[in-house]
């Protein structure tokens, strides 16, 4: 019976951890997006080349 | 101008210096390459030249010598420069900075060259630490370390002088390929020198194998792989003109690849006396490997998206899509070639050539070809002389690489086969004598050599049309405006470390962790934990995923807290295994078979040994398969090579296991063998080593290599100079007199005595302590 007291307190301890968590990035302000990330390749101004 | 932007000028000279020299070591490593190829197949050119009547024997011309020469030239020389030709380019651009310090930049660049000539001249003189793709001895391996710290310091400020918030993909798989190298490159080069030229290692036997293949796979992951995806993901997309498939994709990943490849290495010691818990540890994280691999693999081709016309066109496309799909391809072969039943056909042989070539020639040297043919008309500002000798290029170079991989695989799997299979009743070799395994393969051999032949005269092809390109093209300077620095968002220290994603991670690697190595209780801990902290961290994901994304993006506007991140995740899978490894199987924590000491005479000719690059052809590692000790005697112990700095359990069986080959010919044997192979080996590909019957034993090296030994708790008595001299001309003259009862001729001071000694203590061990509980 032992087992079954540790989960649940540890349970209890994670559950705690990720209500914290969930309510600390509810309130956290979104920045940016991955999506906007994957174009930084593209954000040069280098002439155009007139190679390949 | 506006004022809020500034002018920036790229730094691209040192980038086309960079280029150019790539292309001028890509010649020279794959040449050397074809060169220990064809010595494979005709020991007519292997060590001299024996051909059209001539009888010239040349010790720097052996395979041993070369083909370490090839595998540095083809890693550090074609592969170092092409990654930094790459990593300058992209990062410039993908920063909007210029490389923080001009003379940083060509310290690195003339200091990497020196480096590689430096190479150049000591491996085929002999000089090497004889450990796999750490050959090189320790004064380069101190200036190697330099120029990496260089490298590092240039990146990293340009990094802090950026003028943009957020770091690219690429970026990451270059800081990952700085920090994991570092470690990587310290840890395994360790050694204390015994004199300008020479070093022993610190660790020996297990110890050693165990860091040799930690550095030895993750070479290949952080040198051949992590740079080379930071690459195609800044190149790829710029060739097909569209952004990476899946950004998101991208970061699993990266952080998935990081921490899983540093964890496999140990799947090149399976079936050896390397413990059990680090052979399933390195199998299981190869085959989890897969999965992230894939998931670059796909991410690189997908990005090809609609693009898919221009492969009819574009040779940089083609080359692109060819590395890409062979980097798959090697990704898939290297987990199946990890388990265990695979890897028991498959290792000392061929196959694993083949799988290693797949890699290096589809991926790196496609991916290199693919580059250079990018970036030469952009970076000299002229088309590309021709494209189609481009297009030949990859013809001609992919039909290398398939009969190189294909005739491999032949070959491998045959001589496996064959050295594997028993009699129907289980008790005896079906093909006892192992040059008859070798001859079987020798057309496969021929066919490996002309496909590297082919892919050679690709690079010769692509040598000639940048020479072209660039031959009197006017340099232009590449400067563009960008807004002045931004405002980046900086993000406190314990904000970076003490975070969800963190946390769940950690926790996702510590109960597992217990899980698998726990009993009991703590077993249970572990499982109950592992599933909680997974469901946790979906629910928690899935209800807040986007703004996880905002603290990654603050994370990687904070490069050095992101730098720290990927130096704790790439630490953590050689912590675990190699201190545990270090601190316990150690010489005095073991019992059963202890390695006998070697006297002065056989220490002297072990380091001929190593110098010569036996280690290349010959293993000394009987593994635990019934095959294996059929043909080479009882599996070897784990105390068996406690002592030996460096470690020879070698790669690679050409010629048969030595592990317990003292004893088992006459000294007369090996003075022929070693004269001639032929003479009592007809068959045999080995070089002869004529030149060991004339070279005198260094016998005033050996007083500092015992004293350096001991100093590495090698329990060597407290000889006096006089005492070891005295000991090797004993020895020596007992076998020049027994040489010369059997009618041959042998100075007692030469090498060929010392390595005959060294011969014939192989497999010589004593029994300590409660052999029961060890056997």
């Amino acid at each position: 019976m032992d087992i079954l007291f540790l989960t649940i307190f540890l349970s209890f301890i994670l559950a705690l951890l990720f209500l914290f968590l969930f309510i600390r990035n509810l309130k956290a302000e979104r920045k940016s997006s991955p999506e906007q990330s994957s174009l930084i390749p593209f954000r040069d101004d280098e002439p155009p080349s007139q190679g390949t | 101008m506006n004022q809020n932007k500034v002018s920036i000028e790229y730094n691209d000279t040192v980038v086309r210096y960079f280029l150019v020299i790539t292309v001028v070591w890509s010649l020279v490593g794959m040449l050397v390459g074809v060169l220990v190829a064809f010595m494979l197949n005709f020991w007519q050119i292997d060590g001299g030249l024996y051909l059209f009547g001539l009888n010239i024997p040349m010790e720097w011309l052996s395979f041993g010598r070369l083909r370490p020469l090839h595998t540095n030239a083809a890693i550090f020389a074609f592969v170092g420069n092409m990654m930094f030709a790459g990593v300058y380019y992209s990062t410039q651009r993908l920063v909007r900075a210029r490389l923080a310090s001009d003379i940083l930049s060509w310290v690195h660049f003339w200091g990497w060259q020196l480096i590689i000539v430096a190479a150049a001249v000591t491996l085929p003189l002999g000089l090497t630490r004889g450990k796999e793709y750490a050959e090189l001895i320790w004064p380069i391996n101190i200036a190697v370390v330099l120029m990496w710290v260089v490298f590092a310091v240039n990146f990293f400020w340009t990094l802090l002088i950026r003028n943009v918030s957020t770091l690219y993909v690429a970026i990451w798989f270059y800081i990952a390929t700085i920090v994991t190298v570092a470690m990587l490159y310290i840890v395994n080069h360790l050694s204390i020198p015994t004199s300008f030229l020479h070093s022993y290692p610190v660790f020996a036997g297990v110890q050693d194998a165990l860091v040799q293949w930690w550095y030895g796979h993750n070479a290949v992951a952080f040198f051949l792989t992590t740079p080379i995806l930071g690459i195609m993901y800044y190149f790829v997309p710029k060739a097909v003109n569209r952004p990476v498939y899946s950004y998101r994709l991208s970061v699993i990943h990266f952080w998935s690849l990081v921490f899983i490849y540093i964890w496999a290495g140990p799947h090149h010691l399976l079936n050896t006396a390397l413990p059990q818990w680090l052979q399933y540890l390195g199998m299981l994280f190869s085959l989890m490997l897969w999965a992230p691999s894939w998931g670059g693999m796909l991410n690189g081709l997908f990005t090809m998206r609609g693009a898919w016309d221009k492969l009819r066109t574009d040779p940089v496309v083609k080359f692109f899509a060819a590395a890409i799909t062979f980097y798959g391809m090697a990704t898939f072969e290297g987990p199946l070639l990890s388990i265990k039943s695979v890897n028991a056909l498959a290792h000392y042989s061929d196959w694993i050539i083949g799988h290693v070539h797949s890699g290096t020639l589809g991926w790196n040297g496609f991916m290199a070809a693919g580059m250079i043919y990018w970036l030469v008309p952009r970076l000299w500002k002229r088309p590309l002389h021709s494209q189609a000798l481009a297009n030949f290029h990859f013809w001609i170079g992919m039909i290398g690489i398939l009969l190189y991989i294909a005739s491999m695989w032949f070959a491998g799997i045959t001589q496996g086969v064959m050295l594997n299979a028993l009699n129907e009743s289980g008790t005896s070799l079906a093909y006892a004598n192992f040059l008859e395994t070798l001859n079987s393969i020798r057309f496969m051999m021929l066919t490996r050599a002309v496909g590297g032949t082919f892919y050679f005269i690709g690079f010769v092809l692509m040598t000639y049309n940048v020479f072209k390109t660039i031959v009197g093209a006017e340099v232009q300077k590449t400067t563009i405006e960008v807004e002045a620095k931004p405002e980046k968002e900086t993000m406190p220290w314990v904000k970076g470390f003490i975070n969800a994603p963190i946390i769940y991670s950690t926790l996702g690697i510590f109960f597992p962790c217990l899980w698998m190595l726990g009993d009991g209780f703590v077993m249970l801990l572990g499982m109950f934990g592992t599933i909680i902290v997974v469901l946790l961290a979906i629910i928690h994901f899935k209800a807040t995923g986007a703004k996880w994304n905002d603290w990654y993006e603050k994370l990687l506007a904070n490069s050095m807290i992101f730098t720290v991140l990927v130096f704790v995740s790439v630490a953590i899978g050689g912590a675990i295994q190699i201190i545990p490894t270090v601190t316990v199987n150690k010489a005095e924590n073991l019992q059963g078979r202890i390695q006998k000491l070697y006297t002065p005479l056989e220490l002297a000719g072990r380091d001929i040994y190593i110098s010569e690059g036996c280690y290349n052809c010959h293993s000394q590692m009987i593994r635990t398969m019934r095959s294996d000790v059929i043909r080479y005697g009882d599996y070897s112990r784990l105390g068996e090579s406690i002592y030996d700095h460096p470690f020879q359990w070698g790669s690679r069986r050409t010629g048969p296991d030595l592990a317990r080959e003292g004893g088992y010919r006459p000294n007369d044997w090996h003075y022929d063998h070693f004269m001639d192979p032929r003479t009592v080996s007809p068959g045999s590909n080995m070089p002869a080593y004529p030149w060991l019957a004339k070279k005198k034993i260094d016998v005033d090296a050996l007083p500092s290599k015992i004293s350096v030994l001991r100093t590495l708790n090698v329990p060597y008595p407290e000889w006096t100079d006089e005492e070891i001299f005295d000991s090797v001309a004993e020895q020596a003259e007992g076998i020049a007199k027994d040489l010369q009862e059997k009618g041959r001729v042998l100075q007692p001071n030469t090498q060929m005595t010392a390595l005959i000694a060294y011969m014939q203590k192989l497999g010589a061990y004593e029994i300590r302590g409660d052999v029961a509980s060890t056997e």
